[in-house]
């Protein structure tokens, strides 16, 4: 069973490096979109600190449901995706190891280019640590949910739209503890409930997310 | 004695089936063609035997004596089933590629195994290129590589020979026959003709409904 996850995981660390240009792409839409946001407004400093939990998370969420779109695509193109399903081992833990490819090449990037982006906002910097602990542990919860949507709407042509419809309205409990963890720490006030939070989502996330998606997959290839 | 047993089988995509009442025992050293013009449900028919599909109506059982552990073998640890998609990523290598098939299926093969498999089917030049750069028949021969590479005793393989010229079509059914013989059970569809060498082989018509 560890001997398939680690294949997998393995498999899709590889296509992630062989096509780097995708993970390049994804890293600058992320800071493209914060990095634009204060050309486009008069705010001072001040406001821009205010506002730059929800414009970080915001940012973080559409790189997401942007590079979602890949997470089981090219497998259900070329069919090892059913290869996978037909597998004697449990769809769920390849499920997980395609999930852990996916967020230490697309959302670990983000939480180490993290830093530069809040410090461009005028974050102060006793808070990036802490702005960094959020998205470390909110990041893998938007892949665990993201990949249920991904794998249910898998068998439907420009599923975009309907993906984003599906997984946004999920991913509020994230957005809302993620940026609450950041602005309470830019206020100075204890940041560990939010954070405590976010990782009870990410345990939730990681327990029951595999099966659902495992599920998912199933009824898509039906 | 391993054994194949489909009962009434009827199959078809969303509610409307495509054939209906299909009987087929398939025992130990036996292989059968199925029969049956485009959009008969000859494909179908391998999908729901290897459990992608669920099927309308009717049983589908892999019956095996119980091994060492007592436990009987499920049909999914018992096949290899090989599609019409290829299932190999273009981004990486036929050795990487099967490497990974061969882990999925629960057969892991090393990588010596794997590009000495290769070298005997005459791909040894290609092994290490990226598939997105090899022709459609080049990368039929890497996708059934696989069957020089699996011991499971159930086959079931749709339209192998698609893209194949002659050298690698009667590769592929010595090897389809060695298997056979070898105690093998194969279940395939095809629009090539295939010669298999010292084997019966039986042919089945889809049952119209």
């Amino acid at each position: 069973m560890l001997g398939v996850f680690w294949a997998v995981l393995r498999r899709d660390l590889l296509l992630a490096f062989r096509q780097r240009g995708v993970l390049v792409h994804h890293l600058l839409f992320f800071v493209l979109v914060v990095a634009l946001f204060p050309l486009g407004t008069r705010a001072e400093g001040a406001i821009l600190v205010a506002v730059s939990p929800a414009l970080i998370w915001m940012a973080v969420l559409l790189a997401a449901l942007l590079s979602l779109q890949r997470l089981f695509r090219p497998d259900y193109e070329d069919g090892t995706l059913e290869q996978y399903l037909l597998s004697p081992e449990p769809l769920a833990v390849i499920a997980l190891a395609k999930v852990t490819a996916y967020w230490l090449a697309s959302g670990l990037i983000f939480v180490v280019a993290s830093p530069l982006l809040v410090l461009l906002l005028g974050v102060p910097a006793h808070a990036v640590g802490v702005i960094m602990l959020s998205l470390l542990l909110g990041t893998p919860t938007l892949g665990l949910v993201g990949g249920i949507g991904t794998a249910l709407t898998l068998s439907l042509p420009r599923a975009g739209l309907l993906l984003s419809l599906l997984i946004f309205p999920l991913y509020v409990p994230v957005l809302i503890f993620g940026a609450g963890a950041m602005q309470a720490v830019i206020a100075g006030l204890p940041a560990a409930g939010a954070l405590y939070l976010l990782g009870a989502l990410l345990a939730l996330g990681v327990t029951a997310a595999p099966w659902a998606i495992a599920a998912a997959l199933k009824i898509s290839l039906e | 004695m391993p054994r194949l047993e489909i009962d009434n089988l009827s199959c078809g995509r969303g509610e409307k089936a495509l054939f209906a009442r299909l009987d087929l025992t398939l025992c130990e050293g036996e292989v059968a063609r199925v029969l049956g013009e485009n959009g008969s449900g000859k494909t179908t028919l391998l999908r729901t035997v290897a459990g992608l599909y669920r099927p309308l109506e009717g049983t589908i059982r892999w019956q095996e004596p119980a091994g060492a552990d007592g436990e009987p073998a499920t049909l999914h640890e018992r096949l290899c089933f090989i599609s019409h998609d290829n299932a190999l990523n273009g981004a990486l290598t036929p050795v990487e590629n099967l490497d990974l098939l061969m882990r999925v299926a629960g057969r892991p093969a090393s990588e010596v195994q794997i590009r000495s498999i290769l070298a005997d089917l005459g791909l040894k030049r290609i092994a290490h290129r990226s598939c997105e750069r090899l022709s459609a028949g080049q990368r039929r021969r890497v996708s059934l590589a696989r069957l020089w590479l699996t011991d499971a005793p159930l086959w079931l393989l749709d339209e192998p020979a698609s893209a194949l010229d002659v050298d690698a079509r009667a590769v592929l059914c010595d090897r389809i026959a060695a298997h056979v013989r070898g105690g093998g059970l194969a279940l395939f569809t095809t629009h090539e003709r295939l010669d298999l060498p010292a084997v019966t082989l039986r042919e089945v018509t889809l049952p119209a409904c």
